[in-house]
């Protein structure tokens, strides 16, 4: 079982409740959908199983290994091997070029060699060719997504977690997105999106709704 | 591909940020000037008293009544002045109690005029009785400046070998001595039969009369069994009617030290306020940059950056924002104060000398560069702390 998710709930300081009691669970290589209104609980269930944030009651388990066991640094590495990030809006740190910037998780996770010609075929794959001295300024909307997920894909994770990866885009970008997460899956890849946009479900094979900080189906 | 390192990630940052990183690497600057000036300051008026001390070696000097200043003036700072004795009244005044060495000196005044290579401080002295110059000037030319030389100060412009005009007749430069800092610097100093000859001159060029057998000061050490101060009262009583002054050298230096004492308090209150203040600042600042940052930090977190790694990022660029910034306010300010020292002497109105070698300059402009630059790692720990301390949701959602 790749990913299970356990009675996970979270709850803020201030009494507010992101999330309740939330379970489920994927087997294999799966496209999954996660959809709901603002505030649902998309992202912060997102960040969970991503390991950026610790739930209040449950466990999360990935590939059978609980995540509450793991101290930062090893929590850190174990997300640099094992999820790719595709952070909501832009996402490209400035200060690098295109190139560095999907470089990054290789260093972060500090592996050893030149990362160079994988980011430069992954960039390849993602239609940027060309794009590797960029300034992520000189980017569109869609050629910055494009980029990220190039970067989520560096360290050939388990699972490719995106939140909101279409949503300021055009139908046509929106569309290419989509068509690369499907080749990610294609590689190998798990892919869990939040997203409201609802024509990312026809290329999803599984399709959880939230509400109100509850998992409907 | 180059490695992405924290170093080289923080270097990205501040290239990519030059505003930011300037206004960073001045608090530094700002910091490490004070602290560089302070240090230097509080070296160069130490060495100043030691090195009067050193030159001064007299108990005291009986000069004409009202030239106290004109004397302390001259010796302190070089500032050219003429005052005399009647040659009676010096012998008289040699002969009085308690006395144990004394020694005349005659100050002239030379003119800013074409007779004049420059207006400076001429002292004459007597090689046979001296004993406050006489072996420092040794040390130049043994033996002293013998009839038609000179020896001058650091800082008279004019070498060995060469000759200067003083009152329109040649003076060969004999020797030149080290630098002190204070007014011996700028002081022409001759033989007691070569300084008469130039007294004459002076009075013939400025018209005024002059006593024969004048002198200006005498220098004295007093017997050890003598209280100075009851010696100096004696002095002032006994010649009332010639008015007499007396210049008590260790009451100078007193005055001097204590003077110096109150100002290297006050420059450590500045310097400590100063270090204190730009950590308070730094910190400021890296606390308002990491709210500009949050998102960017996020990022980072999301692609695998651990909070011991994000804290690393912080703290590199601080330090080297700050390595920078001392640098550069270290470097400024040695550019100010080998080009302005003398300025800065006459403006605190104390003699000022530059650190005896090289080797206490790199010393303190070392220490200054190595304080400011700690005040920048000290300044974003704080920040460092808390950015790993943050939730990673918090990080990212504040900063979008």
């Amino acid at each position: 079982m790749l990913l299970e998710v356990k009675n996970v709930s979270k709850s803020y300081k201030a009494g507010i409740s992101a999330l309740e009691s939330t379970s489920f669970n994927v087997m294999g290589t799966f496209n999954a959908c996660l959809t709901g209104p603002s505030g649902s609980g998309k992202s912060t269930l997102l960040n969970i199983i991503s390991g950026l944030l610790p739930p209040s009651s449950g466990e999360v388990f990935f590939d059978g290994a609980s995540l509450a066991t793991l101290d930062d640094a090893a929590l850190s590495r174990f997300r640099c091997e094992n999820i790719g990030c595709v952070p909501q809006g832009r996402s490209m740190l400035a200060s690098l070029t295109v190139l560095e910037n999907v470089c990054l998780p290789f260093y972060l996770a500090k592996k050893k060699g030149d990362p160079k010609d994988r980011a430069t075929e992954l960039l390849a794959l993602m239609g940027l060719d060309g794009f590797s001295n960029r300034r992520p300024k000189e980017l569109s909307g869609g050629e910055l997504r494009r980029a990220a997920i190039a970067r989520g894909l560096m360290n050939q994770p388990k699972l490719l977690v995106a939140d909101e990866p279409t949503s300021d885009l055009d139908p046509a970008n929106a569309e290419a997105v989509m068509a690369l997460f499907a080749k990610a899956i294609d590689a190998g890849v798990s892919v869990l999106l939040a997203t409201h946009d609802m024509n990312c479900l026809k290329h999803c094979s599984i399709h959880l709704t939230m509400e109100k900080g509850r998992l409907l189906a | 591909m180059k490695p992405l390192t924290a170093f080289r990630l923080s270097i990205k940052n501040i290239i990519r940020r030059p505003g930011r990183s300037l206004c960073l690497a001045a608090v530094s600057a700002l910091l490490s000037f004070a602290l560089a000036g302070g240090s230097l300051l509080a070296e160069c008026l130490k060495n100043g008293t030691k090195s009067m001390s050193d030159r001064l070696g007299a108990d005291a000097l009986i000069v004409p009544g009202g030239y106290e200043s004109k004397a302390q003036g001259a010796l302190l700072r070089g500032e050219p002045s003429a005052f005399f004795f009647e040659g009676e009244l010096a012998d008289r005044l040699l002969d009085s109690y308690g006395i144990e060495q004394a020694s005349p000196q005659l100050f002239i005044a030379t003119l800013d005029s074409e007779h004049c290579a420059f207006p400076v401080q001429m002292i004459g002295y007597d090689p046979s009785t001296d004993f406050v110059v006489a072996p420092w000037l040794s040390q130049s030319v043994p033996g002293g400046p013998a009839k038609g030389e000179v020896i001058v100060g650091a800082d008279i412009d004019g070498r060995k070998g060469e000759t200067l005009e003083f009152f329109g007749s040649y003076y060969l430069v004999a020797g030149k001595l080290e630098k002190t800092g204070i007014g011996f610097d700028t002081t022409v100093f001759l033989n007691m039969d070569q300084a008469r000859e130039a007294l004459d001159d002076y009075a013939g060029l400025v018209g005024a009369y002059i006593p024969e057998d004048a002198i200006s000061t005498i220098a004295v050490n007093v017997s050890p069994a003598v209280d100075i101060n009851d010696f100096s009262r004696r002095i002032r009583y006994g010649f009332r009617e010639e008015d007499v002054g007396v210049v008590l050298t260790q009451a100078m230096l007193g005055n001097i030290a204590s003077k110096m004492d109150s100002l290297l308090a006050v420059i450590r209150v500045i310097t400590m306020f100063l270090w204190v203040a730009s950590i308070g600042v730094l910190a400021i600042l890296f606390s308002a940059i990491l709210g500009e940052r949050k998102r960017e930090f996020g990022i980072y977190r999301a692609l695998g950056a651990s909070r011991k790694k994000l804290s690393a990022l912080v703290l590199v660029e601080a330090s080297f924002v700050s390595l920078i910034g001392s640098i550069a306010g270290t470097a400024l300010l040695s550019l100010f104060y080998f080009s302005l020292n003398a300025l800065i002497g006459l403006s605190i109105d104390m003699p000022y000398l530059a650190p005896t070698s090289a080797g206490t300059i790199a010393w303190l402009l070392g220490s200054a560069i190595i304080a400011s630059f700690l005040a920048g790692p000290a300044a974003s720990l704080f920040t460092a702390a808390r950015i790993g301390k943050m939730a990673t949701d918090a990080i990212m959602r504040e900063g979008e």
